[in-house]
C-alpha cells in the first residue's frame, strides 16, 4: 500500500500511535506526529512511497512533537516542534512550520550518523541511460537547483543529498526522497517545472528560505534500481558566466570527494578503495554554469567514460 | 650536522600504505594511522623508497638520486630532507628508536 | 526490565532467531540507546545466527561494527605514539580499559565502542609524564582554568589531553577512583601486579584487577548509558578469566585488598542476574559477607535494573526517577557535598547545546 493510498484521517491516527514505517528505498524511517499538518505535507511529500506493515523493523526511528513545557504539558509550546530521534533531541525546537524542513534534516542526519554498509557522498545523483552523474554538493553551490531541473528533464532522480556507493561492486543505490530549494531556485523549479508539486514555502531558516519538491512517481517506483556512475561533475552556479565543462585532476577530485563524505574515514581501508574505484571508472569535471537549459545540454552530451581495462 | 646524517628513518610504526595515483599525482592511504596523504611524483618517489629501503638518510638520497635519475647535487638533497620533515610532521616516519 | 529483550539477546544470542520483527525493533532501539549495537554484532557473528538476521538488522549491526572497528585502529596507533614519545622516560605505564583490552586482545574488546587511551602513572611521577607529553606535540583539551582545576585537585587523573595532529583522547591517571572519593584503592598495590606487554614499555593489570577496575566504574560513573556496558564488559572479562587459574579464588581477596569489596558484590550479582554471568560457590559465598544491609540491597536492585535497561524504547518516569537517584550517588561517591554542589552548579551553566536550527553540514 502506498502512503497515498491511506486516507488523511487514517494517516494522521496512524502516525499519532504507532507511527508510519515508510519504505524509502535502502531503509525504513518510522515516523511518529501528533501534528496533523506536518501529516498531510509529509502524506502529500511520499505519496508514491510504500508503506510498511505496523508491527515491523525499521532503520530510523522519528518522532516531532510540541516541546514539553512546565510539568510536561506542551499545550504551551503549540507554537513550536522539536524532532525526537530515538527518543532523544538532537536538535532545539524551531517554529512548528518548519517541522517538514526539519523532520527531512533530522533524517538525513540519521543516515549521516548511522549508515556505514554504504560509502555515502553529500552529492546529487541521477541516471540516464543505466549511466549516473554524480553531482558532489558544497551547500549553496547550485547542486540542488541542477538535480531539481535535470530530475524533471528525462534523468532518474536518484538522491538530492546522499551518493550511497556499495562497496562490492561500486553500484550506487536510489534513495530518492523530496528534494529541497532554497530561495531563487524555488521561483526557478517553478517555472522550469510547473506540475511538480512542493511543499509550502518555510521562511527564516538558516538558509533562507526552504521548499520541499515531491520526487517524480518514476524515481521512486525504481527506488531499488542501483546504477552505476559515470561522471562525477562539480557544479557552481555563477550568473553571467559561460557554461563550461573542465575536467578536473582525479588525484585532487579524491580529496574533495572524500572532503564531502559522511564515512570515508570511517570505513578506513574500505573507504579508500571504494573512493579509488569509483573515480577509476568515472569522468570527471569541473562545471561553472549560468542558465539550466545549456547545462542540461552540455551534460547530456556527456560522451561516456572509457571503459576500464 | 653529523648527527643528523647518522638518523635512520623507517615508516611509521604500525604503517601500512595503500598507492593509487592519477596523472603523476598520488594518493596515499595509510592503514596504521587512518589518514590520507597527497603528493606530487617527486614526494610520492621519496616516500617509496623510503617504505622499501628504511635506513640512514644518506643510503636514502643516493637511492631517491639513482630512482629519479637526478644529479645528486646540494640542492636535491636538500629537497628530499625537507620532504623527509615534511613526512614527519605528517606522522608517516619516524627516526627509528626503541 | 531484568527481561528486556536486549539484555536476552545477550545472554542467549540464538534467541534473536525467534523474535518477531517487533522485537527485533525493539532491542535494535535499547542496543542503540546504550551502546551495544558492536557488542551485538559480535555476539550474533559469534553464535553464527548474525546472516540468519533479517538484512535491515544485519545491517544496522554490522555498520556500528565497522565504525568501532575504525576506532579500534585508532586506538592502536594512538597507544604506539604515546609509547613513544614516552620511551624515553623510565616511568612505568599501565594501560587500563579499553586500550589495555584491546592490546591484549581479550574478548571484552570485541564490538566495544571506546573512545579515549587512559594511561595509569605514578602519582609522584605526573609532572614528568605531563612534561614529556607537551613536549611532544600534546595539548590540554580543557583550558577553562575551573576544569583544569578540577581535575587536577578534586580528580584522579590530568586534565583531559590529545595529540595536536589527532583526535584521541589521553587520560593520565594516578589512581583508579578519585581522591576525594569514600574508597581509597592503593595504586602500588596495582603497579606491583601488573603484567608487562610483550617487547613493549606499558604494561596492563593484573586480571583481577581489571575486573575490579570495571566494577569501581560500574555504579560510580557519572554516565548510567555506559553502566549496561559496564555490567557487558564484566560479564565477559570473567568469563574469560574463570579459565585462568587462580582467579577466582584471588578475586574476593584482592577486593578486599584494594577496599573495593562493597563495588565487587554489587558488580557480580547485577552481572549475575542481568546477564547471567556464572559465578562459583564458594565466590558467591565470600561475596555474601560483604553485602550491604538488606535495605540497602533491595533499593539498589530497583535503581539498578530499572535505570539501565529501557523495557520500552521510550524512556519511562520510573526510568528517569532512577537515573536521577543514581547520579546524585554518584557525585556523592566522588566528592564532598560543598564541592558537589559547586560542581554541579558550574556544569548546569557550562552545559553545551544542541545545535540549534538543524546540522549545518548536512
Amino acid at each position: 500500500m502506498k502512503l497515498g493510498d491511506l486516507a488523511p484521517l487514517d494517516l494522521a491516527e496512524r502516525m499519532k500511535r504507532q507511527g508510519l514505517d515508510l519504505d524509502t528505498g535502502p531503509f525504513v524511517v518510522r515516523i511518529t506526529t501528533p501534528i496533523a499538518n506536518l501529516a498531510n505535507e509529509l502524506r502529500a511529500l511520499y505519496c508514491d512511497f510504500t508503506l510498511e506493515a505496523e508491527g515491523g523493523l525499521a532503520d530510523f526511528h522519528l518522532a516531532v512533537r510540541h516541546p514539553a513545557g512546565p510539568l510536561g504539558v506542551r499545550r504551551y509550546w503549540r507554537r513550536q516542534a522539536k524532532v525526537y530521534v530515538d527518543e532523544t533531541p538532537p536538535f532545539e525546537p524551531l517554529p512548528i512550520d518548519m517541522a517538514v524542513p526539519m523532520l527531512e534534516w533530522s533524517i538525513n542526519w540519521c543516515a549521516a550518523t548511522q549508515v556505514n554498509q554504504y560509502l555515502m557522498i553529500h552529492a546529487a545523483v541521477l541516471e540516464r541511460h543505466g549511466h549516473a552523474l554524480v553531482l558532489p554538493g558544497v551547500t549553496g553551490a547550485g547542486k540542488s537547483t541542477l538535480c531539481a531541473a535535470l530530475a524533471h528533464r528525462g534523468w532518474r532522480l536518484l538522491s538530492d543529498e546522499f551518493a550511497l556507493i556499495q562497496p562490492a561492486d561500486g553500484q550506487i543505490a536510489p534513495w530518492p526522497r523530496p528534494i529541497s530549494l532554497k530561495n531563487l531556485s524555488v521561483d526557478v523549479i517553478r517555472r522550469w517545472a510547473p506540475d511538480a508539486y512542493m511543499s509550502p514555502p518555510v521562511q527564516n531558516t538558516t538558509k533562507g528560505t526552504v521548499v520541499h519538491v515531491r520526487p517524480p512517481a518514476e524515481s521512486v517506483r525504481r527506488a531499488r534500481d542501483r546504477a552505476t556512475p559515470a561522471w562525477i561533475v562539480f557544479p557552481t552556479y555563477e550568473q553571467g558566466t559561460a557554461n563550461r565543462l573542465t575536467p578536473l585532476p582525479k588525484a585532487r577530485a579524491f580529496f574533495r570527494l572524500a572532503g564531502c563524505s559522511f564515512n570515508y574515514e570511517t570505513l578506513g581501508i574500505q573507504g579508500f578503495q571504494t573512493l579509488s574505484r569509483m573515480i577509476e571508472r568515472c569522468d570527471v569535471f569541473e562545471f561553472a554554469y549560468s542558465s539550466l537549459e545549456d547545462a542540461l545540454r552540455l551534460l547530456v552530451a556527456l560522451p561516456l567514460p572509457a571503459p576500464l581495462p | 650536522m653529523s648527527s643528523a646524517s647518522d638518523v635512520e628513518w623507517q615508516l611509521a610504526e604500525g604503517s601500512r600504505l595503500h598507492w593509487v595515483s592519477w596523472d603523476r599525482e598520488y594518493v596515499v592511504f595509510n592503514e596504521g594511522s587512518g589518514d590520507t596523504h597527497f603528493l606530487d611524483s617527486f614526494s610520492a618517489e621519496i616516500l617509496k623508497v623510503l617504505e622499501q629501503f628504511p635506513g640512514p638518510e644518506p643510503a636514502l638520497i643516493e637511492r631517491v638520486a639513482d630512482c629519479l635519475n637526478l644529479y645528486r647535487d646540494a640542492g636535491l638533497e636538500r629537497r628530499i630532507r625537507d620532504a623527509i620533515q615534511k613526512f614527519r610532521e605528517a606522522g608517516l616516519v619516524d627516526p627509528a628508536r626503541a | 526490565m531484568s527481561d528486556a529483550l536486549l539484555l536476552r539477546a545477550l545472554r542467549k544470542p540464538e534467541s534473536m532467531r525467534r523474535f518477531a520483527p517487533a522485537d527485533w525493533d525493539v532491542m535494535l532501539r535499547q542496543a542503540r540507546n546504550t551502546g551495544h549495537l558492536a557488542r551485538l554484532c559480535v555476539v550474533a557473528r559469534g553464535a553464527g545466527i548474525l546472516d540468519t538476521l533479517p538484512t535491515r538488522l544485519r545491517e544496522r549491526l554490522e555498520s556500528e561494527y565497522a565504525a568501532v572497528a575504525q576506532q579500534h585502529r585508532l586506538i592502536r596507533w594512538e597507544v604506539t605514539r604515546v609509547r613513544r614519545a614516552l620511551a624515553r622516560t623510565t616511568v612505568p605505564l599501565i594501560l587500563l580499559k579499553g586500550a589495555a583490552y584491546l592490546l591484549t586482545d581479550l574478548p571484552a574488546a570485541r564490538g566495544r565502542q571506546f573512545s579515549d587511551v587512559d594511561l595509569l602513572v605514578p602519582r609522584d611521577r605526573l609532572p614528568e609524564v605531563e612534561d614529556v607529553l607537551l613536549d611532544e606535540g600534546w595539548q590540554f583539551t580543557t583550558l577553562n582554568d575551573y576544569d583544569q582545576r578540577f581535575y587536577r585537585d578534586w580528580s584522579h587523573e590530568l586534565p583531559p589531553m590529545a595529540h595536536k595532529d589527532r583526535q584521541i583522547i589521553l587520560d593520565v591517571h594516578h589512581n583508579i577512583l578519585p581522591p576525594t572519593s569514600r574508597l581509597r584503592p592503593d595504586p602500588r598495590l596495582l603497579f606491583e601486579a601488573a603484567r608487562r606487554l610483550p617487547d613493549s614499555s606499558l604494561s596492563v593489570l593484573a586480571p583481577t584487577d581489571m575486573v575490579l577496575h570495571t566494577v569501581c566504574h560500574l555504579l560510580q560513573s557519572g554516565e548510567l548509558d555506559h553502566c549496561l556496558r559496564d555490567l557487558s564488559d564484566l560479564d565477559v572479562l570473567t568469563r574469560h578469566f574463570a579459565t585462568e587459574v587462580g582467579f577466582w579464588r584471588a578475586l574476593v581477596p584482592r577486593a578486599a585488598a584494594l577496599g573495593v569489596a562493597r563495588p565487587l558484590y554489587y558488580g557480580m550479582r547485577f552481572a549475575n542476574r542481568l546477564l547471567d554471568t556464572p559465578i562459583p560457590e564458594e565466590v558467591i559465598r565470600d561475596l555474601e559477607r560483604v553485602a550491604p544491609p538488606r535495605a540497602v540491597r533491595v533499593a539498589m536492585d530497583f535503581l539498578v535494573t530499572e535505570a539501565l535497561v529501557p523495557g520500552h524504547p521510550v524512556f519511562s518516569r520510573r526510568m528517569r526517577l532512577a537515573r536521577g537517584l543514581l547520579s546524585i550517588r554518584y557525585h556523592w561517591l566522588r566528592m564532598p557535598p560543598p564541592l558537589l554542589i559547586r560542581h554541579l552548579l558550574h556544569k548546569a551553566f557550562a552545559r553545551r547545546e544542541p545545535v540549534a536550527g538543524g546540522p549545518a553540514a548536512v
